[in-house]
């Protein structure tokens, strides 16, 4: 079911999330749906139920309806929400647990990661000219969005542009193997952002990641060639052109 | 000026504590610490955050029993109803005249949902109020046996007290509690927040505000309301200008904080044990034998002292497993600390002693219990650092000194700090000096010497096969000195370094602005 209106689509559960109040951390992981929503162009099937625990990674439970989606940060730190939440949001987004366990899983981490910058971005500007309600001080912390995102972009090392496939050979196994790899994945997030950023219609491709067997696809092209397909097939009638982007940036041929 | 004064810290705390209001179910909790650490702020903030996330809420009661009448009492809890806007919400207010009344009136407001606070419950361990805790069992029992959405929790600054009321088997409230919150001093990394934000960033400051203050939250926000210590250049000058602001002149802020926390009932032979340990530092029963000769019975003064009163701390050096003889006794709170060794005797001397003079003894106590505090500092941030593996320094066991004297006439063992690292075989040595160029060719030598010295020992043997790193801790390290010491082989950490293990990141929202509720107090006209 796709919550009726987005006030109804995140919920925060109690816990210790230290010195705030439930409403605020709403408002910021609203702002942050927000975002991502309007660019995959569609909700997630059903409401989102945020919890706090106490291990050191966020995480969204698998084959739970409204989905469970468990944060590791706390207290005013917008920024980690922002980042935390909006990864979990792009796995929702994505169908994570419609085929869990497979070799290209490492992409949709990427994907993840490269969300989780995307929101921090928009919200520096979003917030600065329209701050949520119900956030103290909104505004003026809009600019820690965009230092929280480069801080993560800089501590992230990316080989140039025609070094991207040697790149991907060199660690497509380790990849596969371990798809939450998180310096790996930031690589290939950081690597695509900026066309992400000059074209946000992107995302609205992504949202057919998982739609397809992905179990079937024996090779990282192969995955690329069924993406195209599937929204070829079942998406708008626009061109697919995310799976192009990834393909261009490790000159991954159509097979 | 610097920045204007918020509430810092206490995320954990605040965090534990709202996650029982919003659970809507009844609860019965107690808030414990010492006189200043910051109980009613943290009460305040809490409320104000409920409200937050729910503008209509409005039940709450906060009031601060009186060291006095059974009337008095009853008087304080009429009129703090009134301040709260909540004398429509007891039915009889007026007449609320004693105990009972108080009790069936605090039961009536939490059955309707309302969350009351007793402030300075430790009054009722004697005198007047003793009664006061069986009636408020019977209200406690009631309100958990329905399903009452409201909340009482007691707050109080004596911890003896408070155990006795609360945890001592025989108390009516025993085992009644749903949460227990202990606040003890500020972290690390909120010192370092605040000292930065309200002009203290400075590293030889932050020691001297951390030896008077230690981690007391009003200590700081005193200091923090100070107008222009900031724009004094010499630490000499602004030393003195602080201890003159907040604890000596005439309408100095603290003036009498010291006494207030000796609570003026401690007889002579427990105030010269203190006056001793604190400006000697920590100290031996030996040592504190040969400096007060005329003392009998030291040893059961210093149990007292220990766990009845908590006013001194035993420490034992790693691997003396409880040994008596070995053990170190120093004054726990950092303030009464500097009250003691600095600031007492600054006092008295004001009556008769020449301005400069005056100057010279205080900077010279002060710097003498600088060095002191800051080894603990050192501890306490190695500690702090490794448990959020922020640090550069794993432990696994907590960090200890090592002091001995060995049998056969052998040079005596010193060492401030000896740190391990099980899992990987390491052990960290630590020297610490209040100023870097006190780590000058004669100390390092003569450290190395005690690190030897303690691998020879039976004790330090079992570290013979471990990696062993020589670390050298001061408030600052200017650059150049750093790199000839590393450049040797030696490992520097000063307090920037520690900032940066253990500082809170900038990209903190802001907090709302803080309600402070009205906090009824006992005097009653």
């Amino acid at each position: 079911m796709t919550p009726g209106n987005a006030e109804d689509a995140v919920t925060v559960v109690n816990g210790n999330w230290g010195l705030t109040s439930l409403s605020e951390i709403r408002a910021v992981l609203l702002s942050a749906y927000g975002v991502l929503v309007r660019s995959f162009e569609v909700a997630p099937e059903a409401a989102v139920h945020v919890s706090r625990w106490n291990r050191d990674y966020p995480f969204a439970v698998y084959d739970m309806r409204p989905y469970q989606v468990f944060l590791s940060t706390s207290d005013t730190y917008w920024s980690q929400y922002v980042y935390q939440f909006s990864h979990e949001l792009c796995h929702i987004l994505t169908h994570f647990d419609r085929y869990k366990i497979h070799r290209h899983k490492w992409f949709e981490e990427s994907l993840c990661e490269l969300a989780s910058l995307h929101v921090l971005r928009s919200l520096a500007t979003v917030w600065k000219e329209h701050p949520p309600s119900g956030v103290f001080e909104a505004s003026a912390f809009a600019k820690h969005h965009r230092s929280y995102a480069e801080k993560v972009e800089k501590k992230t090392p990316i080989p140039p542009q025609s070094d991207f496939p040697a790149w991907l050979n060199r660690n497509i196994d380790l990849l596969e193997n371990n798809p939450t790899r998180r310096e790996l994945n930031r690589v290939v997030a950081v690597s695509l952002l900026s066309s992400f950023r000059q074209n946000p219609a992107l995302w609205r491709d992504c949202g057919w990641l998982n739609c397809w067997d992905v179990r079937k696809d024996s090779t990282f092209s192969q995955y690329l060639n069924s993406w195209t397909d599937c929204i070829r097939k079942h998406g708008p009638k626009q061109e697919p052109r995310a799976p192009d982007v990834v393909r261009q940036l490790f000159a991954t041929d159509s097979e | 000026m610097s920045a204007e004064w918020s509430f810092y810290g206490r995320r954990e705390e605040a965090g534990q504590f709202l996650e029982h209001m919003r659970k809507g179910r009844w609860f019965f909790g107690s808030i414990r610490g010492r006189r200043r650490i910051g109980k009613t702020a943290l009460i305040n903030q809490v409320l104000t955050t409920v409200r937050n996330d729910d503008p209509s809420w409005r039940l709450a009661l906060l009031f601060q029993l009186p060291d006095s009448s059974v009337s008095d009492t009853a008087s304080v809890f009429r009129r703090a109803a009134r301040r709260w806007n909540l004398d429509q919400e007891i039915v009889g207010l007026d007449d609320v005249r004693d105990l009972e009344g108080v009790a069936a009136a605090i039961g009536s407001l939490c059955n309707r949902g309302a969350i009351v606070v007793i402030d300075e419950f430790q009054y009722c361990y004697q005198g007047p109020l003793r009664g006061f805790p069986s009636l408020l069992q019977a209200e406690v029992d009631r309100l958990g046996r329905g399903n009452t959405k409201g909340g009482l929790i007691v707050v109080g600054s004596i911890q003896t007290e408070m155990e006795a009321l609360l945890e001592d088997r025989r108390a009516p409230l025993f085992g009644r509690t749903t949460f227990d919150i202990r606040l003890g001093p500020w972290d690390l990394g909120t010192i370092f927040e605040v000292s930065r934000k309200h002009g203290a960033a400075d590293p030889q400051r932050r020691l001297t505000l951390w030896t008077l203050f230690g981690g007391v939250p009003r200590y700081w926000e005193l200091f923090a309301g100070e107008d222009g210590l900031d724009a004094i250049d010499r630490w000499d000058d602004w030393a003195t200008e602080l201890c003159n602001r907040l604890f000596l002149l005439g309408n100095a802020p603290l003036i009498q904080e010291g006494e207030t926390l000796l609570g003026g009932e401690l007889r002579r032979n427990y105030l010269a044990i203190l006056h001793t340990l604190a400006r000697h530092g920590p100290c031996s029963h030996a040592q504190l034998l040969d400096r007060l000769p005329d003392l009998s019975s030291l040893g059961a003064y210093l149990e007292v002292l220990v766990k009845d009163l908590r006013l001194v701390e035993k420490s034992f050096p790693v691997f003396a497993e409880g040994k008596p003889r070995n053990a170190r006794y120093a004054v726990s709170d950092p303030f009464l600390r500097a009250w003691l060794a600095v600031l007492k005797e600054t006092r008295q001397d004001m009556r008769v002693v020449p301005g400069s003079r005056l100057v010279r003894g205080l900077l010279s106590r002060l710097q003498t219990l600088e060095g002191h505090a800051f080894e603990v500092l050192v501890r306490q941030a190695c500690e702090e650092s490794s448990r959020l593996e922020t640090g550069d320094f794993s432990m696994t066991q907590q960090i200890h000194g090592y002091w001995n004297r060995p049998r056969g006439g052998q040079a005596p063992i010193e060492i401030d700090l000896v740190a391990q690292d099980e899992l990987n075989r390491k052990v960290r040595f630590g020297s610490c000096k209040r100023t870097a160029r006190n780590h000058d060719r004669e100390s390092l030598e003569r450290f190395r010497k005690h690190v030897a010295n303690f691998l020879s020992t039976r004790k330090g043997n079992r570290f013979r096969d471990w990696k062993h790193e020589l670390a050298l801790f001061a408030p600052s390290f200017p650059h150049d000195r750093r790199s000839r010491l590393e450049s040797d082989g030696w490992i520097c950490r000063d307090l920037p370094d520690f900032e940066e293990m253990l500082g809170t990141p900038d990209e903190r929202g802001t907090l709302g602005r803080l309600v402070v509720s009205p906090k009824v107090k006992g005097d009653v006209p």
